[in-house]
């Protein structure tokens, strides 16, 4: 039975570095919602499976739990597993955690954005990782509900507040406007000086 | 007739240009052109030729724009502050600082465009400006100081420029077309006295509030990011503080240089220096308070982000810079600036009296001070030679800062007589030091922030983790200070660099209408 799954999943495997995408189950967590959902399963190599479930723990965190099971399905022990979010500027390190007598490593940290992809690697020295897998989490906000991502309102509307843009725009237009009369007076310098040349 | 040969030495620098001041030129356009160069290197090939990166990327050139707004307040405060509040002494060196102002602000500006990497993104910021961005603040800020200290500038050139235009009929005709210009038919007649006297004192009472907005909106581009070490309250008035502190001191070196250069010793006296030396040591008492309180405050409460920031400051990557910013930068130049004041003068000998023989009360107390500091000093610094195990305890940085500090006191209680005896030397000279020390300052608040950001840094080059301005900074630098000081020239050798007729005005009787805002606001 291990063998036929073990099998399926090296197959799925070489599949998607066929087609060159990889699968990604996401789940749909709410606020509070009890810790679920599978998000990817890609071992890329046979020694190891690695498994990385993400589900929201509390409200604004999450949960990423790696499972290590090597071959025969044994759970790995005291196996590093790094967890790392992927951003657009590359990979951040979160946590190196170690995996329990079930192969087990979890790590727990505030939701940074609507959507979390994390990668759970498993390296067995500096230069060999054998196995890592992706996951992804999304969280929806309910109406009634203050988003844990959220920032200031005027950081993230499209326009500005137009109390205090009008009363920049007010200040700006009294500055430039006695800019305007020091200007004028200049000009009434200069038609002074005409009308004393005329009158000579 | 005496007016006329007094204000000679004014004109002089107009008419006259000797081999040293075009050797002078050439050097500076040298340095422009090699700046020019160097910008050109940065635009063929991308900000990495600098030593900006994803991360640390704000360096020198924020370091220069802040600098340079920073010295423009100079013309703020001198010319429109003392102007309003009726300071009659400050009538030589107005012209100095409104006129330091706009080239600050000439040479500061540009430098965002250069950090930029590519300047025709600057069009992005009013295409696709944002209002609730402090950087489109920056801009407007920026945009309404520099109109108004250009107009600021002008305004009292005006009767000057009549002069110029009815004296000097032996300069190049472009020259006379240009003082005809800007004169503005000036004649001097009671209504022209009139509206120029009231557009100066519009101009000096708005002035003051554009400038201090200039500067707290430059502070607020750091305070309003989410950044260690810039999230604080305090940075809209630290920045203004500081920057009228490192204002007041590049015009005072200004000040000297044209004293010298020019002969000005007439228009400008001790007195100058010595009035500018009290305000200097204000805001110097005034920025170190500030200081204090900023980092007291960040390190008392020693959050996990502020920590590597703190670190890097006090003991790590940037410890030497910002100790001898701290020490030579604001400490020596208060010390240099109030010492002489503190110290007692020796009291003048008796008619009669012999006083080879019989030291003064003063030269007493000073010799013991200086000798128990010395004996202080080198007490503290032989501990090691007692113990080793000293080193290793917590009081022993305390202790060294100590020795270092009784030793320094010491060596100016010796040379207090030498302070005094050329008291504009010694604020010229500590206001050079403020210069330095306060353009390490900016770099020290930009530089150890960036290189802590919230994210750790991961996944790069290890080079791209810490900064170092590259020969292209470098270069940029020299020219962008190099344009400063030929801009500056080249105004001095235009028009006159004191303003004649307020110098005039001082001069008259009571009767004739003075430029301080009361008066004007009366007509």
């Amino acid at each position: 039975m291990h063998t036929l799954l073990l099998r399926c999943l090296i197959g799925l495997a070489l599949l998607c570095g066929l087609l060159g995408s990889a699968p990604a189950v996401t789940v749909q967590a709410e606020h509070g919602a009890p810790p679920s959902a599978l998000q990817a399963n890609q071992p890329q190599a046979a020694a190891w499976i690695l498994t990385l479930d993400v589900s929201t723990s509390a409200p604004g965190f999450y949960l990423a739990e790696a499972r290590l099971v090597d071959g025969a399905g044994q759970p790995a022990t005291a196996a590093p597993i790094a967890f790392y979010e992927q951003t657009t500027f590359g990979r951040l390190l979160l946590e190196t955690a170690k995996t329990n007598k079930q192969g087990y490593a979890s790590t727990e940290a505030k939701i940074p954005n609507r959507t979390l992809n994390l990668v759970a690697v498993y390296c067995v020295s500096a230069q060999s990782c054998p196995v890592e897998t992706t996951g992804q989490l999304q969280v929806e906000v309910k109406d009634n509900g203050v988003p844990f991502w959220s920032r200031p309102a005027d950081l993230n509307t499209p326009y500005a507040p137009p109390i205090p843009i009008a009363l920049m725009l007010l200040t700006l237009m009294g500055l430039w406007g006695a800019f305007g009369f020091v200007v004028y007076q200049i000009v009434r310098i200069k038609r002074s000086a005409v009308k004393t040349s005329a009158r000579r | 007739m005496e007016d006329r040969a007094d204000s000679e030495v004014l004109f002089r620098p107009l008419v006259r240009s000797g081999k040293a001041y075009y050797a002078f030129l050439t050097l500076l356009v040298a340095v422009l052109l090699f700046g020019g160069y160097a910008y050109y290197v940065q635009l063929r090939d991308g900000l990495a030729v600098t030593g900006l990166r994803n991360y640390i990327s704000w360096g020198m050139y924020i370091t220069n724009f802040v600098f340079f707004i920073g010295i423009s307040h100079a013309g703020t405060l001198i010319s429109a502050i003392l102007r309003v509040t009726g300071a009659e002494w400050r009538r030589p060196i107005t012209r100095m600082a409104e006129a330091i102002t706009v080239f600050a602000l000439m040479v500061g500006a540009p430098m965002i465009i250069i950090d930029m990497g590519h300047p025709e993104r600057l069009l992005n910021l009013i295409t696709s400006g944002r209002l609730q961005s402090p950087i489109l603040w920056d801009l407007i800020s920026i945009t309404t100081y520099l109109t108004g200290s250009l107009l600021y500038l002008y305004l009292p050139l005006i009767p000057d420029m009549a002069a110029c235009r009815d004296r000097l009929t032996q300069v190049a005709g472009w020259r006379k077309a240009l003082y005809r210009f800007l004169a503005m038919g000036w004649q001097g007649t009671p209504e022209q006295k009139q509206r120029l006297h009231k557009a100066v004192s519009i101009m000096a009472v708005i002035i003051i509030p554009i400038a201090i907005s200039v500067h707290t909106v430059v502070a607020w581009i750091f305070a309003m990011t989410l950044r260690p070490g810039w999230r604080s309250t305090l940075f809209g008035p630290y920045f203004v503080a500081g920057a009228i502190f490192s204002g007041i001191a590049a015009l005072i070196v200004a000040m000297a240089i044209f004293r010298r250069v020019y002969h000005l010793e007439k228009y400008l006296e001790v007195k100058h220096f010595r009035n500018l030396g009290i305000l200097l040591l204000v805001m110097d008492v005034i920025y170190i308070y500030l200081t204090l309180s900023e980092y007291l405050t960040t390190a008392y409460t020693a959050t996990e982000t502020e920590l590597p920031v703190l670190a890097m400051l006090f003991e790590g990557q940037f410890a030497l810079p910002f100790w001898a910013m701290i020490i030579g930068g604001f400490i020596l130049p208060a010390l240099l600036l109030a010492m002489p004041a503190l110290i007692p003068v020796r009291a003048e000998p008796a008619p009669g009296r012999a006083t080879a023989t019989v030291p003064q009360r003063s030269t007493i107390w000073r010799g013991a001070a200086t000798i128990g500091l010395g004996v202080l000093a080198y007490f503290v610094n032989s501990l090691t030679t007692v113990s080793a195990d000293i080193q290793t305890t917590q009081l022993w940085p305390m202790l060294r800062v100590f020795s270092v500090a009784a030793a320094v006191l010491a060596l100016l209680m010796l040379i207090v007589p030498v302070l005094r005896a050329h008291p504009i030397a010694t604020v010229v000279g500590a206001s050079l030091l403020i210069n330095v020390g306060m353009w390490i300052k900016r770099y020290v608040i930009i530089v150890p922030t960036m290189s802590n950001p919230w994210l750790p840094i991961q996944n790069v080059p290890v080079e791209w983790t810490s900064y170092m301005p590259t020969w292209v900074e470098w270069a940029i630098t020299a020219g962008g200070f190099a344009a400063f000081i030929l801009f500056y020239t080249l105004f001095s050798r235009l028009f006159p660099i004191v303003s004649m007729w307020e110098v005039e005005e001082e001069t008259k009787p009571v009767s004739q209408p003075s430029t301080a805002l009361a008066p004007s606001l009366g007509d």
